[in-house]
């Protein structure tokens, strides 16, 4: 049962403090107090303790990237030179200069291919390996979800855990397939925001109005608001809130878990190494919950697919105008310092072997450069860097013809790389079995060890 | 590689004329920032930073009190790359308008109201402004476009294979310094104002983009990407006869953005330290440069 000093549970509207934190520690992913730990079923020592997805929102060129093709036509290869790696073979865009130097940490995948060219659809898709049950919708849970499912949790911190500047959106709607889907919200992550310059924002939490969240170990503050979450918690409508938050504020009210959620805890020099953005200061926010034994990390890029949208803009992968320009600008030297300081901040901690990194997106972009100066969508092949977690560093795997069009070795579905995933993960076949989920997934040959 | 062995470099291993000052940081936030610009006879600095709310917003800093305010206080789109005349009444810059809506703005005087450039796409990008304020050049869909603020009448400048983008419009207005993959690479060009000759400046593999003029048309400072690191470079730009590429800033991290001051001895531009973006200025003269690249 959740505890909060020695506060003692008096009626409020009906519901006393502690049958509300009773109701939060019904959902599967909330318990008792318990120390910083997140991962509380037992697992039998998986590859990967961790997880972090850095979810690439929009769909990033795979010929910017990590597949580019400097012998196509120039219509086709685009204007970035390339540049070699230690990875025998393997070269990428000249703005990955750091991922080139430690392209020994990492694998590539070259043959990655999605079912669709719809961004809300095929970002589910990916996200969760599978189609929805009827059209875009009734998807299955995301990856992280399962791995939520199946290592529950006892700890302070919760088991999934998405760094992201909102609910991921594209200009047509909301993205179905993002959280627990047909299992229910129960299983969504618990959302965080991070800014560009590392403060943290927990949405569940902005009904309580003033709340910072050093003030959270102030007692008088907590019976306030505890006093006005049970008001909530007795709102019907209220009730999808109050999981969340019920998940949200346990994890504030313990003290190493605000510690874990303080980047200013952080060295400014390692602060430094990701860099002043939105999607780097989530990287270091990721690495952060792996330290603290986070099972599934997911950072969102962007809330918006959308690289242009007004005052919605937050800059993500779907370069339909100025891909070359954002790819120079900000997507290709944030992205190449954020993950480079990712793994080196892993690897000198000694986490990488125990935390599986994935960098991929929903889908690739066209090859041949559109009339507007872009990419549009491409389903057909795309690029993902894997990492650490049971990786077989410095490979290739898969390739895409000599234009970038499609793949000539067997594609790799998201089915495979979910299946990948929870393998790593812990969640092996016999477990995959009883939740009924990706029972004959495959897992991605040649890999992993 | 730090900002003061850089000037170290510059007093010391070049051998043409030169003299030197310690780097300034103008800017101490770290936010990410893009395009500054010197106005008012380089008394005030005009650039992008990101921001909560907009995005993107237009800041402009005094030079001498170093301190910043919003350039455009009621602007609530993003908006980024503000540019000015020489006399800085007239003006141009670009605001996010919506989903892949991104509109070049310019104002023909102060006070005056701002107007869109009508484009056949609308998305347009990179913005330059003639020294009188008559002429926007600017990058649309890859290609360079030439607009007359009076007649409201386009024109191409550039328009060949690959892409043409980062039109810098010299102080005499005319010629325009830009970037072209054209090659494969992607290089800087020069070509006169009306169109004409043509003619190639960079020859080196990796981008050089993003050119700028210093103030007696004589140099370009551009930012010069080497091994994927982003530098500052300069080079002298002759009539026929172009100078070696000299590197000016020497920093494992990224240097980008640069722009000349008007009276020629100082360079600006966004350096990268420590992975916060902040606007450093530096003091140079004679060459103008630090290192041959």
């Amino acid at each position: 049962m959740f505890e909060v000093g020695s506060f003692r549970s008096h009626d409020c509207h009906g519901v006393t403090r502690r049958a509300l934190l009773k109701f939060g520690a019904g959902l599967p992913m909330v318990s008792s107090a318990g120390g910083l730990s997140a991962a509380g079923a037992a697992v039998d020592s998986p590859a990967a303790r961790s997880v972090i997805l850095l979810w690439l929102w929009g769909g990033p060129s795979h010929l910017d990237t990590f597949d580019p093709k400097p012998e196509a036509p120039l219509e086709i290869r685009g204007p970035f030179a390339t540049l070699s790696t230690r990875t025998p073979g393997l070269q990428v865009t000249e703005l990955f200069p750091r991922l080139a130097a430690r392209s020994d940490r990492f694998s590539i995948i070259r043959s990655h291919r999605n079912h669709t060219s719809i961004h809300r659809v095929a970002g589910s898709i990916a996200l969760s390996g599978g189609k929805g049950a009827s059209g875009d919708s009734d998807y299955g849970p995301t990856v992280g979800s399962i791995v939520q499912r199946h290592r529950g949790g006892d700890g302070a911190l919760p088991p999934f855990v998405s760094i992201t500047p909102g609910p991921l959106k594209t200009a047509l709607g909301s993205v179905e397939g993002a959280g627990g889907g047909r299992w229910g919200q129960a299983y969504d992550p618990v959302s965080v925001r991070c800014s560009d310059m590392g403060a943290v924002d927990i949405p569940s939490l902005r009904l309580l109005e003033g709340l910072q969240l050093q003030r959270l170990s102030d007692r008088r503050l907590l019976l306030g608001l505890l006093d006005r979450t049970t008001a909530l918690a007795n709102d019907a409508k209220s009730a999808a809130w109050s999981d969340s938050f019920a998940r949200a504020y346990r994890l504030l009210t313990s003290v190493e878990g605000r510690r874990v959620f303080d980047l200013s805890r952080e060295r400014p020099e390692i602060r430094g190494r990701y860099g002043s953005s939105v999607f780097g200061q989530g990287c270091l926010l990721a690495r952060r919950l792996v330290e603290a034994e986070v099972p599934f990390v997911q950072v969102n890029w962007s809330q918006y697919v959308e690289n242009i949208y007004g005052n919605r803009t937050d800059f993500g992968w779907d370069t339909h105008w100025l891909n070359f320009e954002h790819m120079a600008d900000r997507h290709g030297p944030i992205l190449d310092r954020a993950v480079s300081a990712l793994l080196d901040d892993l690897a000198d901690r000694g986490l990488l072997e125990q935390t599986l990194v994935v960098a991929i997106g929903e889908f690739g972009r066209t090859p041949k450069i559109s009339g507007n100066a872009g990419r549009d969508h491409w389903p057909a092949v795309y690029s993902s860097l894997w990492a650490g977690g049971g990786v077989i560093p410095g490979q290739v795997i898969g390739q895409s013809d000599e234009r970038a069009y499609a793949p000539v070795t067997e594609p790799i579905t998201p089915e495979m790389v979910v299946t990948t995933i929870l393998q790593q993960a812990g969640v092996d076949t016999e477990s995959r079995a009883e939740l009924r989920v990706f029972e004959e997934g495959r897992v991605i040959e040649g890999l992993v060890s | 590689m730090s900002c003061c062995r850089c000037v170290a470099l510059l007093l010391t291993m070049t051998s043409v004329t030169l003299a030197a000052g310690p780097p300034i940081r103008l800017t101490s936030d770290g936010r990410n920032k893009r395009d500054p610009v010197y106005i008012d006879s380089g008394r005030r600095i005009i650039y992008t930073v990101q921001s909560d709310a907009p995005r993107l917003v237009l800041m402009s800093l005094e030079r001498k009190s170093l301190e910043s305010r919003r350039f455009a206080s009621q602007a609530t789109l993003p908006e980024l790359k503000a540019v000015f005349s020489r006399d800085g009444r007239s003006s141009a810059w670009l605001r996010m308008t919506g989903n892949d809506q991104l509109a070049l703005l310019v104002r023909a005087k102060p006070g005056a109201a701002e107007r869109a450039i009508k484009t056949a796409k609308s998305v347009a990008w990179s913005p330059s402004m003639t020294p009188d304020g008559r002429h926007v050049v600017f990058n649309l869909a890859g290609q360079l476009v030439v607009h007359e603020l009076s007649t409201g009448k386009n024109r191409s400048l550039a328009n060949s294979g690959g892409r043409n983008d980062w039109p810098a419009v010299s102080p005499d207005g005319r010629r325009v310094a830009f970037g072209s993959s054209r090659s494969g690479d992607v290089e800087l060009y020069v070509v006169d104002f009306g169109g004409g000759n043509l003619r190639r400046l960079t020859h080196r593999k990796g981008l050089d983009m993003r050119p700028a003029w210093s103030s007696d048309g004589r140099r370009l400072a551009f930012t010069s990407v080497r091994a994927g690191n982003y530098e500052i470079s300069v080079m002298s730009v002759g009539t026929a006869v172009d100078g070696e590429v000299i590197n000016v800033s020497r920093d494992a991290e990224r240097d980008d953005f640069v722009a000349w001051h008007p009276g020629g001895r100082r360079l600006l531009w966004v350096a990268e330290r420590g992975g916060r973006q902040d606007l450093l200025e530096v003091e140079v003269s004679g060459g103008g440069g630090a290192q041959r690249d």
